[in-house]
């Protein structure tokens, strides 16, 4: 038994991996995801004889006995089973963690177990109404309790004939996650379901028909809440509520009042629903079938047309018959598989952090489990099973998710028992079709095609999240909340309803008795034509009541004005400015494509020769190709009201970005142009390069490193712009190999200068409109002095040539005089040369693979330098941290939009917690296991070396610098990481927008967002406000030497002067101040010696002779230094505390 | 500022100074620019307009044995900006005397003062010396005098030419002076190249010589450099064929070495040869390897184990498993 129980597993594993079948794969060899391992029942033996084996050779476990070798033995075995049923042991011991985080303390629900007792004591005495009630009297004896009859729409006519009443209940039943043992403790609070039969006495056949059901339904409902309220007015917080967003059908909603009375249940953490039910023999099943018609009007009957099937209405009937059954289906898979249970707790906590809510998009936790214990007995090919018992919690999850993204239920319904569906799953419209049981119910037949679509990308990226072996995702998969709409959207728009639309009329209501829920439906069908795979997901939501009071018949559309749109884009066609329609002979898709453009659409005629149907968008200042044609869609197809009070979400940010000067370029397009032209110089630069032979040796490579090159400056590179050193493109240069350099470091760098003198020289001969000019980075007395070439192209782009050779290298790593010093040289020409040129290279394709990178980094850097965070965390390290959102999409997809790239940076800053986590990036995917698992041993030894992070705050590893620290050290420190951590969360709450407008950011204008980019002076401890310097505009070409920055050379200065006594701050594109903060520990008194660091002064209260007496930094002594130092650069001092 | 109470009643009576760990701390001005200077159009005083004291420590410079040290005096915690010239000026303010005209009284002045920049503070210094440029010209923007700045927290040895003068100083130091001593150049002195602006583009100057003087810069070097390189090879040649004391020649690696391209590291060949004997082994051929396979994975089993668990308990105390705490949005 054990055995086979274990087979199940493992080929559940291969299940959950490849989405297969569990009959088809029983056999399989399995291959964990982890380890090499081969797997299959047959190694047991194996693992024993490696265990003896082991004890034999080690003298130190020989006394162990064999007891414990046993015992070990099994330790071991269950270690390797984890490894292989879960992803790995980390994984099943996280997963064993939130269970029992999720676990709802029995000893708490105990209350309302006594609670319960006394509902079905209270309920049963109710009494029966002493006869059937018309209409009017039966509002008139509820409306008596000071409560309202809640009837769906439509309600009864006032000419009803048919009569209510009550008599007791034929059945009462606990069922649901409570019942079941399945729910978990949230701050939703779970529902304990109560079903309470009505008696089938009260029902007539012919009640099936034009709402009769729901009607008396609605009377038996209202008439024990008015008894509730009656007898127990002080006992429960009393309200009606839709049951999981079934409009046809409410509920009573029980919740406990915190008055400690003998009612009182609030520390279960649940609420009491009273669910009225009928009977399976209520109502014959055949007649409430899908394509049956319920619902009659007359203005239908009258046309001589068949009558449209309401399969939502008979579903609704249906499943009010199904309580119980369902129950116990979904009890009989518990029983059956031991992990059940806690697979539906998982789903549970995965649909919720993704939003679903059953009222939201009807798949709840109930329908998770539903289909789960279904797969278990089928649903896959010839009524195959997907799932098996013997599959672990982890293994069910993640095979019913592989199930919901590979399976499509709209277009392929599923009938589990194996029989055929009995009826045309066409009626549905688009929405899946699952059916479990005799009754022809369609379990799944509240979920619009909208949130099925949302559901199945949802579970991919899951499953992929979950396939990809390299990280860690269990936080994304279930502790996360991840529906904000802002953070998952590429573009957001509201807009309000529009108070009435045409299309729900009669026919429209009963395919969807909500209103909010039909138009949303509507709207999600005209974009999804619309924009078509412009979209990868589109998301149409309104928050919409569920509960409302007893005095109401229905919630009140107060505060669900607003609908939301949400775009997943795909960046490949979302830029596209041709919708190509069909072909003009293709004359009736033609009328169709011209009737749902209207004016927009237009007869054209291609390169190709083919005359088709085509809409054209131009490209636009403000707006992208997509908002222009989700707002024209909205016009056309709801009405022109819809444009007033529609705005596009982080609008202002949008706007914000376009009126910015420091970004250069702000449209996407002409920006990657722009980067292209300095590109086509480079390539310009390096042909003349490699011609020059009238030098000793030859160039032979030149690769780019700089962050102009690979699509990255904030700037847009611009011609004819060069003023500071950063308008210069870094190249770096190597020359073909050669034994003549000089072995001694002095020597060889002398030459390297000589070279590039040469060089530049070779280059005014090829083309006499090149300006050169031959810098140094410092004295040609120290080691650290590098020359560099400046070139000034005729077309107007700048680049700086720096020489690499090997030979230098080895000997700066040998550098006798100082070791140190030599290694750090080193590890700074790596980076600024070679390493640079690689990361420009790979930066550059992933710009290329992912088109709206390039436009977010530039926001984000942006966003660094304007919180005077660019000094401390270098460009390259800003790239990297833009990547994360892009490479680590989870559990979202790579940003298609500058918009949404931004946020997501800034979401990840603030949650990426750098102290205990390292970041890990594979542009590539050629990452192996053994990669991963030595950059996060090199993480911990480096945590357990440096424990308060004073040498490194954040560990990035890349694939060409698996160190992690290359980039990192020493800078950014503890000190900057925390305040960029600090700066992202005190964005990310500023963007979540005032309260009112749930949570989103309203579209806003730009100085809405200016915010976000501003850090307040007062928070340095002071402000050198710098004088602007005087710029003389020369002539082109101005001379290259004369090009300085002085204000760049005193902030150095300044870091020099001060180090370790003031971290200073400056906006790297502004360069109008210079700011700092005093190290804390300077701040402290102490005993004095001579050099204690930093300028001091006597502290006051040591006057008193007999104390020893000591100092304090002299805070604004240090700051007049630093104003001498600046001199008439400096305009104006502002001291905290002066 | 607490200071400014203090300034007024230092002006009341001649206090003694205060002594720190033998020190004796002596209060400097840095002078507040003057409000013309400033371009501040409201009446609010702001910092810079204020004055700013910074305290020096001063005491006999002691060190026995050394000769010529009597008569020096050490001075801890200078200003970052200090020179010669503003101690000489400092000194003759301590002495009750002009600043301006230190001619008069210039053998009671320090013949030199030494800085000694902080050992705490970096020993970084940018500034290209004029010395490494070779046919620089007066008239070259680079050839502008750049004034040392100082790490913070340096000291300087100030001599004294004379006992009697040296005296006069730490009879001084013992008492708050008078008159606030302000920390400043004689007016006459050119302040160019010192700080701001003229300061950065001198030193950009140095670092973006004409092409001319780098290359002639560059050429002296090199001609050294091979002439001595030259040197160095005939007195290896010599020493290679010359029996030593003993009569012993040593036998040595010729002159070639060390030009060799780049050679493979040790690392490397080993490297190779690994990877070459790995790919003729057998794998479980015989059944100890089996074996030893089998436990090296159950060791790498245990051990990942181990790991795992440290971090489910690091997690834990990180309060991780809390699904629907602290989530954003």
């Amino acid at each position: 038994m054990a055995k086979r129980k274990r087979e199940e597993q493992l080929a559940g594993e291969a299940v959950a991996d490849k989405n297969g079948s569990a009959n088809d794969h029983e056999e399989d060899e399995y291959e964990s995801d982890r380890f090499d391992s081969d797997g299959g029942a047959s190694e047991d033996g194996d693992v024993e004889e490696a265990l003896v084996g082991e004890n034999g050779d080690k003298p130190a476990k020989k006394q162990h006995g064999k007891a414990k070798a046993t015992h070990l033995a099994d330790d071991l075995r269950n270690l390797q089973e984890a490894v292989q049923l879960y992803k790995s042991n980390i994984f099943k011991m996280e997963i064993d963690e939130l269970l029992k985080e999720l676990k709802v303390d029995e000893n708490k629900t105990k209350s309302v177990d006594r609670v319960l007792h006394k509902i079905k004591d209270l309920i049963d005495q109710i009494p029966a109404t002493e006869e059937e009630l018309l209409l009017a009297d039966a509002e008139k004896l509820i409306a008596e309790s000071g409560i309202t009859i809640p009837f769906p729409d439509p309600k009864p006519p006032k000419e009803a004939q048919y009569r209510f009443s009550y008599t007791t209940p034929s059945d009462f039943n606990l069922v649901g996650c409570y019942a079941l043992k399945t729910m978990i403790k949230s701050p939703d609070r779970f529902a304990i379901d109560v079903v309470v039969d009505m008696p089938r006495a009260l029902f007539s056949e012919k009640d099936m028909l034009n709402y009769r059901y729901f009607h008396k339904r609605a009377f038996y409902l209202a008439y024990i809440a008015a008894a509730f309220k009656e007898s127990s007015e002080e006992k429960f917080g009393l309200s009606y509520e839709f049951l999981d967003g079934d409009h046809l059908r409410p509920v009573l909603r029980l919740d406990s009042l915190k008055d400690g009375n003998e009612y009182d249940f609030h520390g279960a953490k649940c609420y009491i629903r009273i669910i009225p039910g009928i009977a399976r023999d209520t109502f014959p099943f055949a007649k409430l079938s899908p394509t049956r018609n319920c619902v009659r009007y007359a203005s239908v009957s009258t046309q001589q047309q068949p009558l449209r099937p309401t399969p939502y209405y008979n579903s609704s009937i249906l499943s009010d018959m199904q309580h119980f059954e369902n129950t116990v289906f979904i009890n009989r898979a518990i029983k059956s598989s031991d992990g059940f249970r806690d697979a539906v707790k998982l789903g549970d906590i995965w649909l919720r952090q993704r939003g679903f809510a059953p009222s939201m998009i009807g798949f709840g936790a109930t329908e998770w489990a539903l289909l789960m214990a279904s797969l278990l007995i089928g649903g896959g090919a010839k009524g195959s099973k997907i799932l098996a018992s013997g599959f672990s919690n982890y293994q069910l999850f993640k095979a019913t998710l592989g199930y919901i993204s590979s399976t499509d239920l709209a277009n392929a319904p599923i009938v589990i028992n194996g029989g055929s569906l009995g009826f045309d799953s066409e009626v549905f419209g688009g929405r899946p079709v699952l059916v479990q049981n005799d009754l022809n119910l369609n379990v799944l037949y509240r979920m619009s095609s909208a949130a099925y679509s949302k559901l199945r990308h949802e579970a991919f990226l899951t499953v992929k999240e979950l396939d990809d072996v390299n990280g860690d995702h269990f936080d994304s998969v279930f502790l996360e909340k991840v529906d904000s709409v802002i953070y998952q959207s590429d573009l957001t728009i509201c807009a309000k309803f529009p108070t009435e639309d045409k299309s729900y009329r009669d026919l429209g209501r009963v395919f969807n008795p909500s209103y909010y829920g039909h138009f949303c439906d509507r709207v999600y069908d005209v974009l999804k034509t619309g924009l078509g795979e412009r979209a990868e997901l589109i998301t149409v939501r309104a928050n919409e009541n569920q509960r409302f009071d007893l005095d109401t018949r229905k919630p009140s559309a107060a505060g669900e004005s607003i609908f939301t749109v949400g775009l997943v884009l795909n960046p490949e066609f979302s830029q596209r400015l041709i919708i190509h329609g069909p072909s003009a002979e293709d004359k009736q898709a033609s009328a169709a494509f011209r009737k749902f453009w209207g004016r927009k659409s237009e007869l054209r005629r291609f390169k190709d020769g083919s005359i088709i149907e085509s809409v054209v968008w131009e490209p636009h200042q403000e707006r992208s190709v997509v908002t222009q044609i989700v707002m024209f869609l909205l016009e056309r197809h709801v009405g022109e009201t819809i444009l007033k009070g529609l705005y596009v979400v982080g609008d202002g940010l949008s706007k914000l970005f376009q009126q910015d000067r420091d970004l250069g370029e702000t449209i996407e397009a002409n920006a990657i142009a722009t980067y292209q032209r300095n590109l086509d110089d480079f390539d310009l630069l390096r042909k003349m390069l490699i011609d020059i032979d009238d030098l000793p040796l030859k160039v032979s490579s030149i690769l780019p490193a700089s962050e102009r090159l690979r699509y990255a400056s904030v700037r847009t590179p611009t011609e004819f712009s060069v003023s500071s050193a950063d308008d210069f493109s870094n190249v770096v240069i190597e020359l073909e190999s050669s034994a003549k350099w000089p072995n001694d470091l002095k020597a060889l760098q002398h030459s390297k200068a000589a070279f590039l003198l040469a060089i530049g020289q070779s280059l005014r001969r090829i083309d006499p409109m090149i300006v050169t000019d031959v810098g140094l980075d410092g004295d040609l007395d120290r080691i650290e002095n590098f020359a560099y070439l400046s070139v000034l192209m005729p077309s107007g782009f700048g680049f700086r040539v720096r020489l690499h050779t090997e030979r230098e290298m080895a000997l700066l790593r040998n550098y006798k005089p100082d070791k140190d010093l030599g290694l750090r040289v080193v590890r700074k020409l790596e980076r600024s040369a070679m390493l640079a040129a690689r990361h420009t290279t790979e930066f550059a394709t992933l710009c290329h693979r992912y088109p709206f990178l390039s436009a977010t980094v530039r926001r984000v850097k942006k966003w660094l330098a304007s919180h005077y965070l660019s000094g401390h965390i270098d460009e390259i390290t800003a790239e990297m941290l833009t990547l994360a959102a892009f490479l680590k999409p989870f559990p979202w997809t790579p940003p298609a939009s500058a918009y949404a790239g931004f946020l997501r940076t800034l979401y990840f800053l603030a949650q990426w917690d750098w102290r205990s986590e390292p970041l890990i990036l594979d542009v590539d995917h050629s990452m192996t296991i053994a990669d991963i698992q030595s950059i996060r041993d090199k993480f911990r030894l480096q945590r357990s070396n440096d424990p308060e992070f004073s040498q490194t705050a954040l560990f990035i590893a890349i694939n060409y610098d698996m160190s992690g620290v290359m980039w990192t050290q020493p800078n950014p420190t503890k000190v900057i990481a925390s305040r960029m951590t600090a700066l992202a969360r005190a964005s990310c709450e500023a963007l979540k927008g005032s309260s009112g407008s749930g949570g989103l950011v309203f579209g806003g204008e730009a100085d809405e967002f200016r915010k976000l980019f501003v850090s307040p002076l007062e928070d340095f401890d002071f402000v050198l406000y710098l004088a602007k310097i005087p710029r003389t505009e020369n002539a082109y070409p101005p001379p290259v030497e004369s090009l300085s920055d002085p204000a760049e050379l005193y902030f150095k200065e300044l870091q020099t002067v001060f180090d370790g006594v003031a971290v200073f701050f400056r906006n790297k594109l502004r360069k109008d101040v210079i700011t700092g903060i005093w190290d804390p520990r300077v701040l402290a008194e102490r005993s004095w010696k001579v050099y204690l660091g930093y300028s001091t002064q006597p502290a006051y209260k040591s006057v008193n002779k007999d104390a020893t007496p000591t100092v304090k930094a002299n805070v604004s002594g240090m700051v007049r230094e630093m104003e001498r130092l600046g001199g008439d650069m400096v305009q104006r001092v502002a001291v905290r505390g002066v | 500022m607490a200071k400014s109470e203090e300034k007024k009643s230092k002006k009341s009576k001649s206090t003694e100074s205060r002594v720190i760990s033998g020190y004796y701390v002596l209060p400097v001005i840095f002078p507040g620019a003057s409000s013309s200077d400033t371009d501040s159009d409201s009446g609010s005083e702001d910092f810079s307009s204020m004055d700013v004291e910074h305290y020096i420590y001063l005491r006999e410079h002691k060190n026995p044995g050394v000769e010529g040290n009597e008569l020096t005096l050490f001075m801890a915690n200078v200003p970052i900006d200090a020179t010669t010239l503003h101690v000489r000026v400092l000194v003759a303010q301590l002495l009750g005397s002009n600043a301006d005209d230190d001619d008069s009284r210039s053998d009671s002045l320090p013949v030199s003062v030494t800085f000694l920049p902080s050992p705490t503070g970096p020993h970084d210094d940018s500034i290209p010396s004029l010395s490494s440029f070779t046919g620089l010209q007066k008239s070259d923007s680079a050839s502008r005098s750049i004034r040392r700045i100082l790490p913070t927290n340096s000291a300087a040895q100030v001599v004294f030419a004379n006992q009697t003068a040296f005296s006069r100083v730490l009879k001084a130091i013992r008492h708050i002076p008078s008159t606030p001593l302000l920390w400043t150049l004689p007016s006459s002195s050119s302040t160019d190249g010192a700080t701001g602006l003229s300061r950065y583009t001198a030193i950009h100057a140095r670092q973006h010589v004409p092409a001319t003087v780098l290359q002639s810069t560059l050429d002296v070097f090199m001609q050294r450099f091979d002439a001595e390189e030259a040197e160095r090879e005939q007195a290896a040649k010599r020493a290679r064929s010359e029996p030593d004391a003993d009569g012993f020649i040593t036998v040595s690696r010729g002159a070639g070495a060390g030009r060799a391209g780049v050679a493979m590291s040790s690392d490397a060949v080993r490297e190779v040869a690994r990877e070459k004997m790995r790919k003729k082994e057998l794998k479980d051929f015989y059944r100890y390897q089996v074996r030893e396979r089998k436990k090296e994975k159950m060791n790498d089993l245990l051990r990942n184990f181990k790991r795992d668990q440290e971090r489910i308990v690091e997690l834990k105390a990180r309060r991780k498993f809390k699904p629907f705490a602290g989530t954003m949005a």
